[in-house]
């Protein structure tokens, strides 16, 4: 699927839609740098900060389990509101962008099945399961 | 909401919109709306757009069952705002009987097969969307989906699967029900986008 919003695309379609977003979330102006919301988005854990990967963590996984203490830590270490809620919504997105990539590659996955399963070759159909006047007119053939 | 200061920083004109919003309801507006208008290009005005064609948009699904999609997905995801918020409007669409009965257990529910099918592929994906296969799209497909419904299916998850942890990330409100039910009218009436 497209990464930036696609021009040629109908750009009311949904995967182009969510393009736009994501390209504002991740690569919009914001007061936390860009490279920072991918790695957030994308769950590279290793490259996260200490303080920040437990939150990460938390939100990709298991978001209602967040606690005002994470939150408050976050901010205690240096970074403002405006940061947590980019990373927030970055690692937000991360979350939903799995989701869709699994759908539409699941989607993509059933088509090349599709296209190479040989064609099925006509049934045949018992005589017991014809109407009458079927059954009469293939004795009479 | 554990950021306060996104209850501070809108532009002028969403400031008057809110608190039009406050005056015309006898409440607060929902935390959701507080979010989606702090730097609304930043994430409010787009992901509104995402949301209102994938809901509101054209679609074999009913508007009904696309938010019964929304309030399974945000229960698994145990965001009992998202839940609510989303279970309210199947509650005035497809009645509260079905909600109940989808949250019970939707291989029990009184569901026709496509949006059973449909429940099928929602589950996985939300909770292991590593083990998602074509099989579920292919069983979608047996029972009459179309390619785009599944795509239609696949955008209700993403959307709540975003939501659902920021909703849950920031703490919202959880309104009593006649504030859900009061919700549920305003987005029956007007949709999604903030634009």
């Amino acid at each position: 699927m497209p990464l930036v919003p696609d021009p040629d695309n109908d750009d009311t379609a949904p995967e182009s839609l969510f393009a736009v977003l994501r390209h504002a979330v991740l690569d919009g102006p914001g007061s936390t740098p860009s490279r920072v919301r991918h790695v957030v988005a994308h769950a590279k854990l290793e490259e996260v900060s200490h303080e920040l990967r437990g939150y990460v963590d938390t939100m990709r996984e298991h978001a209602w389990r967040s606690t005002d203490e994470q939150v408050r830590d976050l901010l205690t270490v240096g970074w403002s509101e405006d940061q947590v809620y980019e990373l927030t919504v970055a690692v937000a997105l991360g979350a939903g962008q799995r989701r869709l990539d699994a759908g539409l590659a699941a989607i993509a996955r059933a088509q090349t099945r599709q296209a190479a399963a040989p064609a099925a070759p006509p049934r045949a159909v018992p005589a017991q399961a014809l109407p009458v006047a079927e059954v009469t007119r293939h004795a009479a053939a | 909401m554990r950021l306060p200061s996104l209850s501070r920083s809108w532009r002028f004109s969403d400031r008057v919109k809110l608190k039009m919003i406050r005056i015309a309801s006898g409440r607060p507006p929902a935390d959701i709306l507080k979010i989606l208008h702090y730097r609304r290009e930043y994430f409010g005005e787009p992901f509104t757009a995402w949301v209102h064609q994938v809901l509101r948009g054209p679609s074999e699904w009913s508007i009904g069952e696309r938010e019964l999609m929304a309030t399974f997905v945000s229960n698994l995801n145990q965001c009992r705002f998202c839940a609510g918020s989303h279970g309210a409007i199947v509650d005035a669409t497809l009645g509260s009987e079905l909600t109940a009965a989808v949250l019970d257990d939707w291989r029990t529910a009184p569901l026709r097969p496509p949006l059973r099918a449909a429940f099928a592929l929602l589950e996985t994906l939300t909770l292991q969307p590593g083990e998602v296969g074509p099989e579920l799209v292919e069983a979608a497909y047996e029972h009459g989906v179309t390619e785009q419904g599944v795509r239609d299916v696949v955008h209700v998850c993403a959307i709540f699967c975003t939501i659902n942890r920021i909703a849950d990330a920031v703490d919202f409100a959880i309104p009593d029900d006649k504030g859900f039910q009061g919700d549920a009218y305003q987005l029956l009436k007007r949709g999604y986008a903030i634009g």
